[in-house]
């Protein structure tokens, strides 16, 4: 039975570390442990504690000094090789021009999977503001020690709620347990976008010629573009001041409507024919613009979303529209039927 | 000794039982310590998004008006401040006016969502900012901001507002910021070329159509005036106008007969005219119209007209009977006023009747006949 019993447990421990893939030095190492240093000392103290402190101390060991080059260094003594391995600088980028967040990949440098990393941050190269990335993946003054797995694995982490056009800098310790912590690694940097909004239309008048009674007329086209790199996305708002045309020499207006103009007698309203985008987005057309045929959206003096980029950022996503009029035979003749369209754009960041 | 034996196996059963049940709790242990260092907690935080609305984005305009709305991070309540920092890169937007109680707001009429977010009216304290610089807008809450959904309000200027840049351009190094225990949210926004809006023209021609619904009146035999019997009076014959004349339409009729109008027999010569004498009663607009009732000394001929939507008949053809007494409207050799509409005009109507009454010594014939020219015009 107790042949049975070490047999049962051995086997959990090397199933458990097969799965998690707890690495074994080469030599000298039995199955579940590996010795990195070992000497005969005077003595010292594996694990001397107070309220707050914990000590480790060996006796007749090298206390200080160690050999170093640009990018290397090596320490002497036990405590020294007792440290985790100190991982590399991490792979951090910024792949799609953003302005408050960072890709982070950790570089766990062969230390074992129940190795923890702390990830500090700066947006000063570590001059005067140190930050640690926190399991959140915001940025605090308070430490956060983490796995490599919880810190995303081979996949990383965003880090979030940075700073607009501001170049980070990150840096990686890592520790196995008490007395294993190391310093810092390599550093790596990258910048965050600024935000970024454009917007322009693609004429600023048209003339949609004789209004026939009976006959729905349409404008010529009228496009919007916006780019944006907002996470949110863009929005372009349409308003005008007659809510529909109005003629001042008859002081006549064919109102605005949403409906369809098929089955009105007298008005107008705009209609979404396109939207197309370079990347990002998609644009899309918002009601009650969004309709086919005849059908419009009605005009006011308040601002109405007409396109957005679907809460994405976008590049060079276009909207167009038209307006669509109709006359009916009392409709009073002039030629001074006049709308002031406002179209403008806005971006959620 | 065999009941001893007995005795001592099942207390050595008993035991090794107890000594399986201890390995596989140690056993159990260590699965439950190895499987423990690898359970992680992850957290989610949603970033703060917000963003302002200028609602003209014109060079070198005054912006008075625009929308801000902000959606925190998580749950924020004990914000009390939002600050809006204008743009100043590359060049500044200025605010203009820096008397804060000029700044109103109002959260009458928000979108009900923004990208599918639900937005929430942010009440502002006293209804306008609580200070203003030529930078900045401050502007004060109670109760915080609430999560996942945009919260949303209006601001208006009385004043001079915002002056935009005088290049077009796109603009950073403004921010939404709110606090105590808020966020800050940069954003961009673009100034575009004057005119900045669209001017869509139009012209709507002047329109006028006419149309009768027939061309001929057949009276069949005229009555003759005596004893009970009335004048014959023929199927009317429909105008219809439509038009966009500002000041409507007016119709006219004449007969063409070549004196005054009548009916007339080229087989016997016999004539038919609306009243006494040899040429009865004169056009008199207003009050042409003769009493042919079955009582008349003499013969009628002429007409009335009704109408319908806006359409005044005139009055000399108003009448039509009254009292047993049947009133024509004389007809004119010279166009005079028929019908008309004041406004305006979709299928106006008017309806045409044509009258006539015959004397006991009327000769008889087949063939009398008169031609009425009905013409009508938009009045522009």
């Amino acid at each position: 039975m107790q042949r049975l019993f070490i047999i049962l447990l051995a086997f959990v421990i090397f199933g458990y570390s097969v799965y998690f893939d707890i690495v074994f030095a080469s030599f000298p190492s039995s199955s579940n442990y590996s010795i990195r240093d070992y000497t005969f000392g005077g003595g010292g103290t594996a694990n001397s504690s107070s309220t707050n402190y914990k000590i480790n101390g060996t006796l007749g060991q090298v206390e200080q000094g160690g050999l170093s080059s640009t990018n290397y260094q090596a320490n002497g003594g036990i405590i020294y090789v007792q440290q985790a391995y100190v991982p590399p600088a991490p792979t951090f980028t910024n792949p799609s021009n953003w302005y408050n967040k960072l890709n982070l990949v950790l570089n766990n440098a062969n230390n074992p999977s129940d190795s923890q990393f702390l990830i500090a941050i700066s947006p000063d190269g570590f001059v005067s503001t140190t930050k640690y990335v926190q399991a959140d993946n915001t940025i605090n003054t308070t430490p956060v020690w983490q796995t490599y797995s919880a810190w995303g694995g081979g996949s990383g982490i965003t880090i979030i709620g940075l700073t607009p056009a501001t170049t980070y800098t990150v840096k990686v310790a890592a520790r196995q347990g008490n007395f294993t912590q190391t310093g810092f690694g390599p550093t790596a940097s990258v910048a965050t976008s600024n935000v970024q909004f454009s917007f322009s239309l693609s004429v600023y008048s048209v003339n949609m010629g004789n209004l026939n009674p009976g006959s729905v007329v349409s404008s010529p086209s009228i496009t919007s573009t916006i780019s944006t790199n907002a996470n949110n996305g863009g929005l372009v708002w349409i308003s005008d001041t007659s809510s529909g045309l109005y003629s001042a020499s008859t002081s006549h207006t064919i109102s605005a409507i949403t409906g369809n103009l098929s089955t009105a007698t007298e008005a107008c309203g705009i209609q979404g024919s396109s939207v197309t985008q370079t990347s990002g987005g998609p644009m899309e057309i918002d009601s009650p613009f969004n309709g086919s045929s005849n059908n419009v959206g009605t005009l006011t003096q308040i601002p109405t979303a007409i396109f957005d980029s679907s809460g994405q950022p976008v590049t060079s996503g276009q909207g167009t529209f038209v307006m669509k009029a109709k006359a009916s035979n009392t409709t009073p003749s002039a030629s001074d039927y006049t709308d002031i369209l406002f179209v403008i754009a806005s971006a959620t960041f | 000794m065999k009941k001893n034996l007995l005795l001592s196996s099942k207390n050595l059963n008993a035991a090794k039982v107890k000594l399986t049940l201890r390995y596989l709790a140690v056993i159990a242990v260590v699965i439950f310590l190895l499987v423990s260092v690898n359970i992680q907690v992850h957290a989610t935080t949603q970033v703060p998004n917000a963003f302002v609305r200028f609602d003209v984005m014109t060079t070198g305009a005054a912006v008075k008006t625009g929308l801000v709305c902000y959606e925190p991070n998580g749950t924020e309540s004990s914000s009390t401040t939002l600050t809006l920092t204008l743009p100043t890169t590359p060049n500044a937007f200025v605010n203009g006016d820096t008397t804060a109680a000029n700044w109103t707001t109002s959260i009458t009429n928000l979108p009900s969502t923004i990208f599918g977010v639900s937005t929430t009216g942010v009440t502002i304290t006293g209804a306008h900012a609580s200070s203003a610089t030529s930078s900045t807008l401050v502007f004060t809450y109670t109760g915080g901001m609430t999560a996942s959904k945009e919260n949303c309000f209006y601001f208006s200027d009385s004043g001079a507002g915002i002056t935009l840049p005088a290049a077009a351009n796109n603009y950073t190094g403004g921010s939404i910021a709110t606090s105590p225990s808020g966020s800050t949210v940069g954003y961009a926004t673009a100034v575009i070329a004057s005119p900045g809006n669209i001017a869509v023209t139009a012209t709507v021609g002047p329109q006028f159509s006419f149309s009768l619904s027939g061309n001929t009146v057949a009276l069949g035999t005229i009555n003759v005036l005596t004893g009970s019997t009335n004048p014959t009076i023929g199927t009317a014959i429909t105008g219809t106008v439509s038009t966009n004349a500002a000041n409507g339409w007016t119709a006219w009729i004449q007969s063409l007969s070549s004196t005054a109008a009548h009916l007339g027999s080229a087989s016997s010569g016999g004539t038919i005219y609306n009243g006494a004498g040899g040429t009865g009663q004169a056009y008199n607009q207003g009050s042409n119209f003769f009493a042919c009732s079955n009582q008349s000394a003499s013969t009628c001929y002429g007409g009335y007209a009704t109408g319908t939507g806006g359409t005044t008949v005139d009055s000399g053809y108003t009448h039509s009977e009254a009292s047993g007494a049947y009133y024509a409207g004389t007809f004119s050799t010279s166009l005079v006023p028929l019908a008309a509409d004041l406004a305006p005009a979709s299928s106006d109507t008017f309806l045409l009747y044509v009258m006539a009454g015959a004397l006991v010594n009327t000769p008889a014939a087949t063939d009398y006949t008169d031609t009425l020219n009905v013409v009508a015009a938009g009045n522009f």
